[in-house]
């Protein structure tokens, strides 16, 4: 569904889809993610009633074409993705079962106006866009609908990258984003995976010769977040037990944490809530951590909102993250660590 | 232990549409300062009112250290080891006042890029100055980092892998790609890098580029007392690299396709064209790559994909001249954009404008938009048949 909702509306065909919405040199995009659709389109600023046209096909009239679908499902099983977006979203979907009529449900089941929020972001004075908006979808009633009886098939993983790399993956345990398991977890995250001098950094790259690149990762659930540490490396011989090696070097440096490293992570915290500085834990946007464009900007904006109900207060979690103790920022990453879960997808 | 397999449940899946409405204008004249110094180093400002960020680049010139066969990665390797710092803790001092650096050895410069708030452009610079003391490395540290480094080859990007096949069909030896031969730099010894690091630190190969909400005056002030103690010297030259040569290769450790039209240096206003060819083409497809980076010598401009094993060598070659025209809009407006785009920011800003003074070029940002803006319809079909397979370097990854 996320190939084919944007390929043509009732109003524009395949080919005015593509025309106008590259009008700012970017297609229009729908990623897939965890707990979300997320649909982008950039156009110029005075195109913005334009904008709304086609943002308005695409939720409420968008054709699902015979053709797009079966070009999408002969293409997809053959795309092939990087190592990193295999480890992040380790699935192997099939899709030769799928039919119009299943997306045509899951499409009426999905998108509706209490599922949905638009987000304009520009030179425009305030409430503009909203208006814009407002003067073509407040009419936006989708029927009611019954029950959907969905057969689930568990998806199957990547067992093996197809390069010759090789992606260890702890996962922590879930956490709601309440106020203060946000701002302890990011903190955490920082600490442990961002930056030179964090424990992945120093002790898996620097101490070890494990890797090149490790990272932390906030990471979207279906009810909130979990924090990973991601560690990408050539393949060899002794993966197995190398996991276990790897845990058990991050816990015993995340023991010896002091208040200096509490700072670091903090001032790097800061940097990334603030300024938009060009590392951060936070997966949210798919293969990527979002960065400080426009564009993840306004995702985070209606993003957060979804996810909590409240606004995105990079001042207010920025304050939490700073009134986190030594104590708690070490029980925290050590739970992490003790609890993860390790996915290991060997490298080809 | 093993995750289990989780079901792939349904819910109700917000939808969230994002509508951006982007004006890439430049902010109006920025005032900014170019200054050469008596020993030559350069040290550019440039005030961007308004920004979060302030960007501090240090760019080293390869001119006299180019990659050659027995020296293949010692600007590499000499990065890393750099990057440590003079007491091996740059990282922790600086990452504890929330300064975060990065270091990018590329065919024609070394570029080190500080981040930080505007107020610590001072701490920033600094820091750039630990850079310019000789290296104190032994065997064990060259040791260790190759180690840490055959990691970092063996992570390379599909992307990354067709660039350095498609620079070695197109241009040999004297195309070799930055990241260096593991088996060379395993034999670099302390007196090999510290000659290197002699050699990029001569003042005519060393710019000093700032961009962000700052004085110009007084953090140029600050920029020549640190570049103006270094010692004039024998500046380095580099002789002028051949004309590219077309080609095809075939990786089976790649996954994709593409092709790379042969270039030449940044001021001949047809690369320009290219690029802008290239990025139009690269629109599309819906997640293609285009890898080029200013350099007044002959070069590359790359256009491929990696989730696809064809497609742009398929359009290219059905394209007809009248199909090609009607993309000359979208390049032209696309590659004022790539120029913009990297304006915007202090970080892109200072990278351009720094990376085009270390070329010892006379080439501004300015000078490429005109180069755009100046193209004609048929100027850009012309540079979209440099993409034509017998004119460029076809690339294809085989790996299943």
């Amino acid at each position: 569904m996320a190939e084919t909702l944007i390929k043509a509306t009732a109003d524009f065909n395949v080919n005015r889809m593509r025309e106008y919405s590259m009008m700012a040199g970017r297609p229009m995009r729908c990623t897939l993610l965890p707990d979300c659709f997320r649909i982008e389109l950039e156009m110029p600023p005075q195109e913005l009633k334009l904008g709304v046209s086609l943002i308005d096909g695409v939720l409420r009239h968008p054709r699902f074409e015979d053709e797009s679908i079966a070009d999408a499902a002969a293409r997809l099983p053959f795309k092939a993705r990087s190592y990193w977006a295999e480890a992040l979203l380790p699935w192997k979907l099939t899709y030769e079962k799928i039919t119009r009529a299943e997306i045509l449900k899951l499409y009426e089941k999905l998108f509706r106006p209490e599922n949905t929020t638009v987000v304009v972001a520009g030179p425009f004075k305030q409430g503009e866009g909203a208006q814009a908006v407002d003067d073509v979808m407040s009419d936006w009633n989708a029927p009611r609908i019954y029950p959907l009886r969905y057969v689930v098939h568990p998806a199957s993983e990547v067992v093996r990258h197809s390069a010759a790399v090789s992606t260890y993956d702890f996962q922590g345990p879930d956490f709601k984003l309440d106020d203060t398991s946000f701002a302890r977890n990011f903190l955490a995250a920082t600490a442990l995976g961002m930056g030179k001098s964090s424990t992945l950094h120093r002790i898996i790259r620097e101490a070890n010769n494990w890797s090149y690149r490790q990272e932390s990762a906030l990471f979207p659930t279906a009810d909130g977040m979990q924090c990973r540490l991601l560690i990408a490396r050539q393949p060899t011989a002794e993966e197995d037990g190398l996991g276990e090696k790897m845990r058990a070097a991050i816990a015993a440096d995340v023991a010896s944490w002091k208040e200096g490293d509490k700072t670091r992570a903090a001032a790097l915290a800061d940097m990334i809530l603030m300024r938009g500085i060009q590392i951060s834990p936070l997966y949210i946007g798919g293969e990527w951590p979002l960065t400080d464009s426009q564009s993840d900007r306004a995702f985070m904006a209606a993003y957060w909102r979804m996810k909590t109900g409240k606004p995105w207060n990079p001042v207010e979690i920025l304050s939490l993250v700073e009134g986190v103790t030594l104590d708690d920022l070490k029980a925290t990453a050590g739970e992490i660590v003790a609890k993860s879960q390790l996915h290991l997808i060997p490298g080809s | 232990m093993a995750r289990a397999v989780r079901s792939f449940s349904v819910r109700a899946f917000p939808a969230f549409l994002l509508a951006l409405f982007s004006a890439l204008a430049l902010s109006q004249d920025s005032p900014r300062l170019r200054t050469t110094l008596p020993n030559h180093a350069v040290v550019f400002a440039e005030n961007i009112p308004g920004a979060k960020l302030a960007s501090v680049q240090l760019f080293f010139s390869s001119r006299g250290t180019s990659e050659s066969p027995t020296t293949h990665g010692f600007r590499h390797l000499l990065e890393h080891l750099m990057l440590k710092g003079t007491k091996k803790d740059l990282d922790a001092r600086l990452e504890e006042k929330g300064i975060y650096f990065v270091g990018r050895t590329l065919r024609d410069f070394m570029e080190i890029e500080f981040t930080c708030k505007p107020e610590q452009i001072p701490e920033a610079i600094a820091a750039a100055g630990e850079l310019l003391q000789p290296i104190n490395v032994t065997q064990a540290d060259i040791d260790h980092e190759v180690l840490v480094m055959k990691q970092e080859l063996a992570i390379q990007s599909d992307a990354n892998r067709f660039s350095r096949s498609a620079w070695g069909t197109a241009y040999g030896e004297e195309g070799l790609e930055p990241f260096g031969d593991l088996a060379v730099m395993a034999n670099a010894t302390p007196d090999n890098l510290q000659a290197i690091q002699t050699a990029m630190t001569k003042p005519s190969n060393v710019v000093l580029a700032i961009a962000g909400p700052l004085n110009i005056d007084a953090v140029t002030k600050i920029g020549k007392k640190l570049l103006g103690t270094l010692e004039a010297g024998g500046d380095g030259e580099d002789s002028a690299r051949k004309e590219g040569t077309a080609g095809r290769v075939e990786l089976d450790d790649a996954f994709g396709e593409g092709r790379a039209a042969i270039v030449e240096g940044v001021r001949t206003t047809s690369t320009m064209h290219t690029l802008a060819a290239a990025l139009a083409l690269a629109s599309e497809f819906d997640d293609a790559f285009v890898t080029y980076t200013p350099s007044v010598q002959n070069g590359l401009i790359l256009v491929g994909h990696t989730d696809e094993s064809s497609g742009i060598g398929l359009k290219l070659d059905a394209m007809t001249d009248s199909e090609i025209a009607a993309l000359y809009p979208r390049g032209k407006m696309l590659a004022r954009r790539w120029v913009l785009g990297q304006l915007s920011s202090p970080a892109g800003d200072a990278y351009l404008r720094g990376s085009l003074l270390s070329l010892g070029s006379t080439m501004r940002p300015e000078d490429m938009i005109e180069a755009i803006d100046n193209m004609k319809w048929q100027d850009f079909v012309a540079a979209m048949h440099r993409f034509d397979k017998l004119k460029s370097v076809v690339f294809v990854g085989v790996r299943p």
